[in-house]
């Protein structure tokens, strides 16, 4: 049994653990570095702890620090929210060696899905797609010829010891495959001195789509439905809905009953997500796993009604699963906006500073998870959320009109803020229709949607 | 008021109500020792709301505050600031020796109050998984309060003990 939680995170997510364990009537210390001394979290917690130096090194991320700040305070288990230490199977390891419990998949569990390579395979022999594609390293033209052929067009030829984009050409047809295939082998020796090439089905317009799941001690494994997080910047999710605008009803149930069949009967435990790439087929492939509570999560609490973080503690402690699949029934339309300290007409330079003025929104089927305060000093150590504004509406459209509302109430002065661009966004037509796909914010660009973001009565001519 | 007692050993008196007292030294002090290198004046008094603040030089401080006076035209804040321990306020000031990591706290056989501890001596470790994570005094000088002991759990930062360091005079 679980009595007394190291809240090993800090921002908004040490603020929700802390609200979690406070409801199981748990005991919480919250672990910060010096930089986070003034945190809500600190300010809010019954105990808080120092562990360091504001340099995550030194502090979120040291294994030694943490741990041994959780023996310090009598602590006998570790949350480590998500990002920093969440998925290290070596911290995991060295917290149970510490008779301490890891709320989260055990050190062998996150070892054995490290590998994306690994992990797609083994989920492929438990039922769920992944992009078709050449059976390992493609010998020669005439062999990524054949292998095109069986896969379909387009494909995207990649370097077997490749990542981030390089190395990487699309084929439309045979002729441009033979044509690419030696220069892609050729920048794939020049840029990581192995010529070795695969093939991949290419899928042009995507949405990203993540099935919410949770395993207990037992394997028994629910679906709690699905998120699209299509559109992104960078590969950094902007903005998360539920459901997805890119499945019909059928291909949904079909696939979030493979997602908790497979992931149950692949061993893995506690709650975690399956990351899905959905092409204008409308077919999602399995891409790679998260195991840890997501950023997003409040999206599928909202919908299902579910404390997802109460459940991930739970599950930790052994306990069985607490639902049946009958009782998670999705409810309506939710989506979140994530306010980050970045400037959206400056390429989203991240911001630090003082918070001069603040005021959260509010109202009914409005939730803003959030750690700021007035006079809060934005740290330049860390990432930039400063926010998750979640709003649900019985329908897609409710929800975007609330969403509105929400984001004019909204007021954050002394720092740039993503506010704006989301309201421009929720102006623009390729949000409305439900069309995101990944590449949305390149299509459409950055200015145009914060163009068509709608002038505060309050704001100054040029402001 | 805590700021009151740190300094009481040292050439500050007051009296009245202890709230206006703590509040009129965070105010003045500095100003009042600043004021005291500049003018080479051997006692300043000040009253306020009910509540008095004494602050006297020794002869030392005195003589080194109207060396360190003249040249002091134009940057005299700066002047001051830099100034070697015009009085006996600043001579007495203390430090805080902190833990240097989160853990359990071992101090040093030699540490007590009254030891006298070398600038940049161990004064004690902090056992983080095992691995003690050495802790060793910033200044020089007479330990004057223990503020934890061995075996207590310590968080990153936290004060140790207090060193009342040694006037430059001593030197």
């Amino acid at each position: 049994m679980i009595k007394r939680v190291l809240i090993a995170n800090r921002g908004e997510i040490a603020l929700r653990i802390l609200r979690a364990c406070r409801q199981l009537g748990l005991e919480a210390v919250v672990a910060y570095s010096e930089a986070d001394a003034d945190s809500r979290a600190v300010l809010v917690a019954d105990e808080a702890v120092c562990i360091g130096p504001a340099d995550a090194k030194q502090s979120y991320l040291s294994a030694p620090a943490i741990i041994s700040a959780a023996l310090a305070t009598g602590c006998d288990a570790i949350h480590p929210g998500y990002g920093f230490l969440s998925e290290n199977a070596a911290f995991a390891e060295a917290v149970a060696a510490h008779k301490l419990t890891f709320i989260g998949p055990s050190a062998p569990i996150l070892e054995k899905f490290h590998s994306k390579a690994a992990t797609r395979a083994l989920l492929a022999k438990h039922g769920l797609p992944t992009i078709p594609g050449s059976d390992g390293v493609v010998a020669d033209e005439s062999a990524a010829l054949d292998a095109a052929k069986k896969i379909g067009y387009p494909v995207i030829l990649k370097a077997s010891a490749g990542g981030g984009g390089r190395g990487m050409r699309v084929a439309q047809d045979a002729a441009e495959l033979s044509k690419n295939f030696s220069i892609c082998a050729q920048e794939a020796q020049a840029a990581f001195g192995d010529g070795s090439i695969y093939l991949e089905k290419y899928l042009s317009a995507t949405h990203h789509v993540e099935v919410q799941i949770a395993v207990d001690s037992e394997g028994t494994a629910l679906h709690f439905g699905e998120r699209d997080c299509s559109l992104q910047r960078r590969h950094q999710k902007l903005v998360e809905e539920s459901p997805s605008t890119a499945l019909t009803p059928r291909v949904r149930e079909d696939f979030l009953a493979r997602a908790a069949k497979a992931i149950g009967a692949a061993g893995y435990r506690n709650v975690g997500t399956l990351e899905f790439l959905v092409g204008p087929d409308g077919k999602p492939y399995f891409i790679e796993i998260n195991c840890r509570i997501q950023v997003e999560h409040p999206v599928t609490e909202v919908v299902t009604g579910v404390d997802l973080v109460a459940l991930q503690i739970t599950l930790a402690s052994g306990a069985r699963m607490p639902m049946t699949q009958r009782e998670i029934q999705p409810r309506g339309h939710a989506i979140e906006f994530r306010i980050t300290a970045e400037d959206p007409a400056n390429n989203f330079q991240p911001q630090a500073g003082e918070i001069s003025a603040y005021r959260s929104p509010s109202g009914p089927w409005v939730r803003f998870d959030s750690h700021l305060y007035a006079g809060y000093e934005v740290p330049p150590y860390y990432d930039s959320l400063l926010g998750k504004l979640i709003v649900w509406g019985a329908t897609r459209e409710e929800a975007i009109a609330r969403s509105r509302a929400a984001l004019r109430e909204l007021e954050i002065d002394g720092v740039a803020t993503t506010r704006d661009f989301f309201l421009g966004l929720l102006e623009s037509p390729s949000f409305l229709s439900g069309g995101v796909t990944t590449s949305m914010l390149d299509d459409v660009g950055t200015a145009a949607i914060l163009a068509a973001a709608p002038r505060r009565s309050g704001d100054q001519a040029g402001a | 008021m805590a700021k009151f007692r740190d300094l009481a050993n040292a050439n500050v008196s007051g009296e009245g109500n202890a709230e206006e007292l703590g509040a009129l030294i965070d105010a003045l002090l500095p100003v009042l020792v600043d004021r005291l290198a500049e003018t080479g004046l051997g006692e300043i008094e000040v009253e306020r709301n009910g509540a008095t603040v004494r602050v006297r030089s020794e002869s030392l401080g005195v003589q080194q505050a109207a060396s360190f006076g003249a040249p002091a035209q134009g940057a005299a804040g700066q002047a001051a600031a830099a100034a070697p321990a015009p009085s006996s306020v600043s001579a007495a000031r203390k430090h805080a020796v902190r833990a240097t990591a989160v853990g359990f706290l071992t101090l040093s056989k030699e540490i007590h109050v009254g030891a006298k501890v070398a600038k940049g001596a161990l004064v004690a470790t902090v056992e983080v998984l095992g691995i003690p994570s050495e802790v060793r005094a910033t200044h020089g000088g007479i330990v004057a309060a223990l503020k934890s002991a061995t075996g207590d759990p310590v968080e990153y930062g936290q004060e140790i003990f207090l060193l009342e360091s040694i006037g430059e005079g001593s030197k």
